[in-house]
């Protein structure tokens, strides 16, 4: 059941109302309910596998928390991360496994974000941030919660448990926030999705300014895809009374790339950032420069490879890897620098800016190709050819549709706007004290797009037109 | 007062905010499938005259429907002078939706016609009569009531086997509401009482309906509201069929769930027998229509998919699964039919199924639906181009007396007396 589908809308308002209509003390138990119905409607059998992590983690984390004996329970908890972690590289692995038996393993739906659950409850119980939760129903609502299952937010369990039982709904800001993330989705992802899958399909094929269509377009659509998922996934917690953290801070008006990734997939970023890059380097410590360096790689390349075991994740991760160290290392210089010349300041920032879109755009070629070969080509070719500029884009655009990059790239322009100035905060504000026409008008201009939004739903092709979201499958 | 005031200005809110999405959809080249049909008494339901917009099921396509109600472009009722016309009855692989017009059979056929007709200073034009979803009862109406004022020199029912389970309502229990059939009684093709009984669509109700399909065909909201309610309501419809399978026991004598993929591989079974009866009834019947109109009455037959499937090791599976003998019974049925009713045949099935087999590509299939499955693509379009052209440059007399000079323009002529007739008489 897709996010985007008619029958997940169906399913949400079905929900809602049995939710709405529910006691605040049986809340947890319908939430779990509708979280396995949720995961069933994907594989019964992997339901039964997420079922079965949440009670050996939920009854480890006991374990762990109960141990009178530091190192017992620091054993205890090694062995158990060991464990999550074999579990998830099992599925990992086998999806990269050429045919025969491990061709018919299918990686559970979610699987890389419940077990970094699992692994971060256990974690921060062992750490003392959080005691063991008592209450296994409200544990397997956390590890299983339906909007969150599929890619993220990663949540951490003492600000979730925290939150259960759920005693207010918010269905307004949640109703909206779904729809600002299904207009996402549809009118702008979707329409740059035809112009990358070409590009990035035909990559030898083609060169120049194709190239480098896909080269700029590619970031804007995960983006775009990405946050957009997360946007649906935030706003459904919100209807069932659960506050989501953010993934996602306008990346790409980032002046550094240590300011990028403080801005992109933020709940992953983080967890890495606590549970990996934080213990390693305090372990480096003594190393100096050589610790930190190795420290981020080893950071980076596990991000890089949480989205599965491939060279181009590894080189993604690589390459950003390289550009934190000399960013980390750089910083103090920098500084001084500007310090001395304020008037570059802001220049500085603008410039930051753009290289470094590049740079993110640059790694993100190895992300999206079908191989690192692939990737070098279209990095290498992306320059050349230029006196047939006018030819390529043309068949470009004939090939993924003029008109869908046109409401793309416009769309992605209203999306940066629309974000920056947030206008819905700022009616949240103004609302009470505007007069009665201007709030009639705007209810009724945003009634009528959501209804024009549900209408673009009904009407999406239920074949292989569709495009999924593109982090769905991690 | 300042209510309606600040009720107008949100109204007009909602009118900006509409026209903006208008803008947006178009911008985006947003495609939606068009509505292209009218209700008429006759048929059941025709092609709109004038109807036009995207077709987008199997590949896309943009259609216009011409002022006469077929998917083809204007043709005037009196052929052009030395101009020899050939018409095309049938269904939705006569109609052919899923490809543009010059890359039709019906082009093709044009196009291979032309070296030798030129010769003789004649030319060929093709009329595409065909109706999609169209069973036999609606194919003989079309050719008895909408072809003859063209003229035509050669007819052909471009005949595919599934239409013969059109023939009876007991196996085409979804057809649209006000569909013809025809029942034997006493061995003569009579109306079915029931839908002469049917009441046709209100005159005035059918034009409102006509005018608000073509307006949605041209702007974008209507055409995605339309959309949006016509999936709704299939969604709807599914999860109830789901319901109502589960509830309710099939009767015995129901046809088994998959008879539409299967029994028309299968002529000689029982309850095919009726169907198949009615369907040489229809032959006999054009034949006679033909032969009153001195045209010559052709039965070409498509193939089912599975005959011509570019992977044979599925045909044979398939062959298999419903455990016959060869997957052609139907085409040799057809064939005994007109061989001994004189009227010229040409089986598609076996010239398609070798051409995919040796050249190791689909004839059926587009970008967006499974390989292989559902109409011709461009390529199995040409393919019937050359084998229907090829067929009526050797064996059809027609051509061959209008090639040996034998028959004069006796249809222009004609009209070119009734033109001086009704001349006089203006005159007079």
């Amino acid at each position: 059941m897709s996010y985007t589908s008619v029958e997940f809308l169906a399913y949400l308002a079905c929900a809602a109302a049995a939710y709405r209509l529910c006691p605040v003390r049986a809340r947890s138990t319908l939430l779990l309910i509708l979280s396995y119905l949720f995961y069933c409607t994907w594989d019964i059998r992997a339901a039964g596998l997420l079922a079965g992590a949440t009670l050996f983690t939920f009854f480890a984390g006991k374990s762990v928390g109960d141990r009178p004996s530091h190192h017992r329970a620091e054993l205890t908890a090694f062995l158990v991360v060991c464990l999550l972690t074999a579990y998830l590289m099992f599925f990992k692995i086998a999806a990269v496994m050429p045919g025969g038996e491990w061709g018919r393993v299918v990686m559970p739906l979610g699987l890389s974000y419940y077990t970094f659950k699992l692994i971060g409850y256990l974690v921060d119980i062992h750490w003392g941030k959080i005691q063991p939760e008592q209450r296994l129903v409200a544990f397997a609502a956390y590890v299983a919660f339906f909007p969150q299952i599929v890619a993220g937010p990663i949540q951490r369990a003492g600000d979730f448990l925290e939150q259960v039982p759920p005693d207010r709904m918010s269905i307004p800001d949640g109703v909206l926030r779904i729809a600002w993330g299904i207009f996402k989705k549809l009118v702008i992802a979707d329409s740059l999705a035809p112009g990358v899958a070409y590009v990035f399909a035909h990559v030898k094929d083609l060169h120049g300014a194709a190239l480098l269509t896909g080269f700029y377009l590619y970031p804007l659509q995960l983006y775009v895809d990405f946050s957009a998922l997360t946007d649906i996934a935030i706003g459904t917690g919100l209807l069932f009374g659960i506050r989501s953290p953010e993934n996602f801070n306008r990346p790409f008006t980032a002046s550094s790339i240590s300011a990028y990734w403080r801005r992109w997939h933020m709940s992953l970023t983080t967890w890495l950032t606590d549970y990996v890059f934080t213990p390693l380097r305090m372990a480096t410590r003594y190393a100096g420069k050589i610790g930190l360096a190795f420290s981020i790689t080893v950071n980076m390349v596990a991000i890089g490879l949480w989205h599965g075991l491939t060279w181009g994740y590894f080189t993604f991760g690589l390459v950003h890897s390289f550009y934190l160290i000399v960013d980390a290392l750089s910083v103090k210089r920098r500084a001084r620098f500007l310090s001395v010349r304020p008037k570059l300041d802001s220049l500085a920032s603008g410039l930051g800016c753009i290289l470094t879109f590049h740079m993110v755009a640059l790694a993100l070629v190895f992300f999206r190709a079908r191989s690192v070969g692939d990737a070098a080509w279209l990095l290498s070719h992306a320059l050349s050819h230029w006196s047939s500029l006018g030819a390529d884009l043309l068949q470009l655009a004939a090939a993924a549709g003029s008109h869908a990059l046109v409401v793309g790239i416009a769309g992605y322009a209203i999306l940066e706007i629309a974000e920056r100035r947030r206008p819905d905060l700022w009616w949240r504000r103004t609302r009470p004290v505007v007069p009665r026409w201007v709030r009639w008008s705007v209810q009724s201009a945003v009634v009528t797009f959501l209804c024009v939004g549900v209408a673009m739903l009904l009407a999406q092709p239920s074949g292989p037109n569709q495009h999924p979201f593109l982090y769905a499958i991690f | 007062m300042r209510f309606f005031k600040d009720a107008a200005l949100a109204a007009l809110s909602v009118a900006v905010v509409l026209s903006f999405s208008e803008i947006v959809l178009r911008l985006a080249g947003a495609k939606y499938p068009a509505s292209l049909y009218t209700s008429e008494k006759e048929r059941g339901y025709a092609l709109r005259p004038n109807a036009e917009g995207w077709y987008l099921d199997e590949g896309e396509c943009y259609i216009k429907v011409n002022s006469d109600g077929m998917r083809d472009r204007e043709h005037s009722l009196e052929p052009p002078p030395n101009t020899f016309r050939i018409a095309f009855i049938g269904s939705s692989e006569s109609a052919a939706l899923q490809v543009p017009l010059e890359q039709r059979f019906h082009a093709e056929i044009e196009r291979k016609l032309k070296p030798a007709l030129a010769v003789h200073g004649w030319k060929a034009e093709v009329l595409d009569f065909g109706g999609p979803g169209y069973g036999m009862a609606q194919e003989y109406l079309t050719l008895r009531n909408h072809v003859w004022k063209y003229h035509p020199r050669i007819v052909i029912l471009l005949m595919s086997v599934y239409t013969v389970l059109k023939n009876t309502r007991r196996l085409s229990p979804d057809s649209e509401a006000g569909v013809p059939y025809y029942v034997l009684k006493d061995g003569q093709l009579v109306p079915d009482a029931a839908t002469q009984s049917a009441p046709g669509p209100s005159r005035w109700r059918q034009a409102w309906k006509d005018k608000s399909s073509d307006w949605a065909n041209q702007i974008d909201l209507l055409s995605l509201a339309r959309t949006a309610q016509i999936n709704l309501g299939r969604k709807i419809e599914k999860m109830a069929g789901t319901v109502r399978l589960r509830a309710r026991r099939q009767p015995a004598n129901a046809p088994p769930p998959d008879y539409v993929r299967v029994w028309p591989y299968l002529p000689d079974l029982p309850q095919m027998q009726e169907p198949w009866a009615i369907a040489e009834s229809f032959f006999d019947l054009m034949k006679k229509e033909c032969d009153q109109q001195h045209a010559e009455f052709w039965i070409v037959t498509t193939d089912m998919n599975l005959q011509t499937h570019v992977d044979a090791s599925k045909r044979e599976a398939f062959r298999k699964e419903i455990g016959a003998a060869t997957l052609f019974a139907s085409e040799a049925r057809i064939e005994r039919f007109t061989v001994a009713h004189n009227i010229h045949t040409l089986l598609l099935a076996p010239i398609l199924a070798d051409y995919s087999a040796s050249h190791h590509v689909p004839l059926h299939g587009f970008f967006n639906t499974q390989v292989d499955i559902g109409h011709w693509n461009e390529l199995g379009h040409r393919v019937v181009g050359d084998a229907i052209s090829e067929e009526l440059l050797s064996h059809s007399e027609a051509l061959r007396n209008l090639l040996a000079g034998s028959q004069p323009d006796v249809t222009h002529k004609a009209s070119h007396a009734r033109e001086l007739q009704s001349s006089l008489s203006d005159l007079r």
